[in-house]
């Protein structure tokens, strides 16, 4: 047998031959996203949107075969509120196909990393399903942890939230690292669609090995007067793709966005967003901050886009980095494009080190230089935990940064 | 040896001369102040003793007790025993005070022990009630959007919590009203005790009025120029400084 390659066309068709039990127009997306896959042109060496990234690092080439699904994502709590649903893909395709007919009808974000979201559309055999009806509300969190395949495969999460009107969700997703065989691949889809007046809060906290690579794409779709807050806290990883996109599609919706990355030895954060404005009276807020350490490396690109229709939008954008050491470095791409004339935008990127003015006054307080300037650190990254609506959540997300920082 | 002696220092930043041989030794129990024009040198002289990185210290000695502060850095100065209350206090966005001055406490333990959360609360509070300090404070963010007075109390309140054998107050009462500066100057009588040195820099001779120094110096030009009770303090007051530097420069 060939050694596993993505190039092969037999790769795909040996996998859609052992998914054959599969309803048709669920094989018909696979084979399309594979077709579309396969066409996709090479590489070219000048792509925006992948500018300042050394994208070899998430070549496909390193792959070596499939991870065990079931494995690699699992329920840690489920709910118990009628209504309420969180399952696994691979339990509802058969018996529940209608709960994921969304899937294929939602794009991914699409902001560069095409191949992996055709590929995940393609093979994931797994992915969490989220799904809320009207008015349905639950205070506990629903809690999913992706784990990191052993060395060489690749896990494919095709995920979908679903929350209709005025449903309320709160969602926790951990990424772990492979316990004794570290360096896998995880390639993590997220499609998120919010009803009028619905609110889901979810916090991510990935703490994969330092060996093994994540391309993560969300495309978060929020309707009318809808409330969507999201705050992802990245400890580990390699290399770490992120791509999210926030459409604010009905009147009076609100996106909040937080991310805060701690970048150690040669780690890579490559981070893309995009904030689209399609309608009036929306607001959006993404704020950004990442500390770099030793020789790792971040890369923030970030556009608001503000459509013709949507007056009185409201939308920032922040990138803060903070250069821990003289060898990491931060690249910052912030955009607006803006196509309404009433409207409040800002954006901004920052890159800074620490202010000797800032270490003296902690070591004069009998702190080591060492230890003030991660006491420093850590309350740079504080600000983006703190949008955790959840406080239970955010106490845990800090005690996690903080338990990092200490190790 | 029980006193901060501070022995012929000499220091300058980015070559030009600041401290040019000055003597000051102040014993554990007493109060000392000094008073001196702009551009004296009386933060500089606060900021090398606190080991602050900018300052090259050219010649002369300053010891804490029986150990030398030259050459340490910032945080092994704190750690023997030395305090700093800021001018100007950094501000540190994300970093709580109860974290900061945890922190601080826990870099003064032995290997092995741990500061009881219950017990750090309770005298934290008891602390900041003394100062007259909202609890809610322990979870601000340091100095971050303080006023002037709020930042002078958190830098008096972190004193008490580390209990220092010496305390340097720089400028302690600029930008303090009446209110705060009586607040502030309370808590700093309540810290004056036999085991304790403490020196206070300030321009004015209000200050003095509420802590009472037990000498008063008057710095210029880098040097010590005149030494005296607090009675130099209301003389300076009513004279200025002038005919000190003059009577300097004659002798």
């Amino acid at each position: 047998m060939p050694p596993f390659s993505f190039d092969q066309p037999q790769t795909f068709e040996l996998f859609a031959e052992g998914r054959s039990w599969e309803p048709g127009w669920l094989a018909d997306y696979r084979k399309e996203c594979w077709e579309q896959f396969s066409n996709l042109p090479k590489r070219v060496l000048k792509d925006e949107r992948w500018r300042f990234s050394p994208r070899a690092r998430f070549g496909l080439t390193k792959i070596d075969g499939l991870a065990n699904a079931k494995e690699s994502l699992l329920i840690e709590s489920a709910s118990t509120v009628d209504g309420i649903s969180f399952d696994l893909l691979d339990r509802l395709i058969l018996d529940q196909a209608h709960s994921i007919s969304l899937l294929p009808k939602i794009s991914g974000p699409n902001l560069g990393a095409d191949d992996y979201s055709l590929l995940t559309g393609a093979f994931a055999e797994t992915g969490f399903i989220l799904r809320a009806q009207a008015s349905a509300r639950s205070d506990d969190p629903v809690i999913i942890e992706h784990r990191e395949p052993e060395a060489g495969k690749i896990a494919f999460h095709h995920n979908l939230i679903e929350l209709e009107a005025h449903a309320e969700v709160t969602l926790i997703e951990k990424f772990t690292a492979h316990p004794r065989n570290p360096g896998g691949h995880i390639s993590n889809l997220l499609k998120v669609r919010l009803g009028e007046g619905a609110r889901l809060n979810r916090v991510v906290l990935q703490e994969c090995s330092q060996s093994s690579s994540l391309v993560q794409m969300e495309n978060f779709i929020v309707g009318k007067n809808a409330n969507l807050n999201t705050v992802s806290l990245h400890l580990g990883s390699g290399q770490s793709r992120i791509e999210s996109k926030g459409v604010l599609q009905g009147e009076g919706a609100n996106f909040d966005y937080g991310s805060v990355y701690l970048g150690r030895n040669d780690q890579l954060f490559d981070q893309r967003t995009i904030q689209v404005h399609e309608a009036p009276h929306c607001t959006s807020n993404l704020l950004c901050k990442n500390v770099l350490c030793n020789q790792s490396k971040s890369i923030f690109s970030g556009l608001i886009k503000v459509e013709e229709k949507a007056q009185h939008t409201d939308a920032y954008q922040t990138n803060r980095n903070l250069l821990l050491g003289s060898e990491g470095k931060a690249d910052s791409l912030p955009g607006l494009e803006i196509l309404a004339n009433e409207v409040k935008c800002s954006h901004g990127a920052t890159t800074s080190r620490i202010d000797p003015q800032d270490l003296f006054y902690l070591q004069s307080r009998g702190i080591t230089s060492e230890k003030s300037e991660k006491l420093i650190a850590l309350g740079f990254l504080n600000e983006p935990l703190m949008g955790i609506n959840d406080k239970n959540s955010r106490e845990w997300a800090m005690q996690c940064l903080e338990s990092s920082f200490a190790s | 040896m029980n006193s901060l002696k501070i022995d012929n220092l000499q220091a300058s930043i980015d070559d030009k001369s600041i401290l040019r041989g000055l003597s000051l030794e102040i014993p554990k129990g007493e109060v000392h102040a000094i008073m001196g024009p702009n551009g004296s040198g009386k933060s500089t002289l606060a900021k090398v003793l606190s080991g602050h990185p900018d300052y090259e210290v050219t010649g002369g000695t300053a010891t804490l007790d029986d150990d030398s502060l030259l050459g340490l850095e910032p945080d092994e100065i704190s750690r023997l025993g030395l305090f700093l209350a800021f001018q100007y206090p950094m501000e540190v966005p994300g970093v709580s005070i109860a974290n900061f001055i945890r922190a601080a406490l826990n870099a003064r333990l032995k290997e092995g022990e741990k500061i009881k959360a219950v017990e750090y609360y309770k005298d934290l509070y008891a602390h900041m009630d003394d100062l007259g300090m909202d609890r809610k404070f322990t979870s601000r963010s340091l100095n971050d959007g303080f006023s002037g007075g709020e930042k002078k109390r958190c830098e008096i309140l972190q004193m008490s919590m580390l209990s220092p054998k010496y305390a340097i107050l720089d400028e302690t009462d600029s930008g303090l009203d009446i209110d705060a500066l009586r607040v502030v100057s309370d808590g700093v009588n309540r810290m004056r005790n036999p085991e304790r040195g403490i020196l206070v820099i300030t321009h004015y001779q209000r200050l003095l009025d509420y802590i009472v120094p037990d000498y008063v110096h008057v710095m210029s030009e880098g040097k010590i120029v005149r030494t005296g009770g607090k009675e130099l303090a209301l003389e300076l007051e009513d004279r200025g400084y002038d005919w000190i530097k003059q009577e300097a420069v004659a002798s």
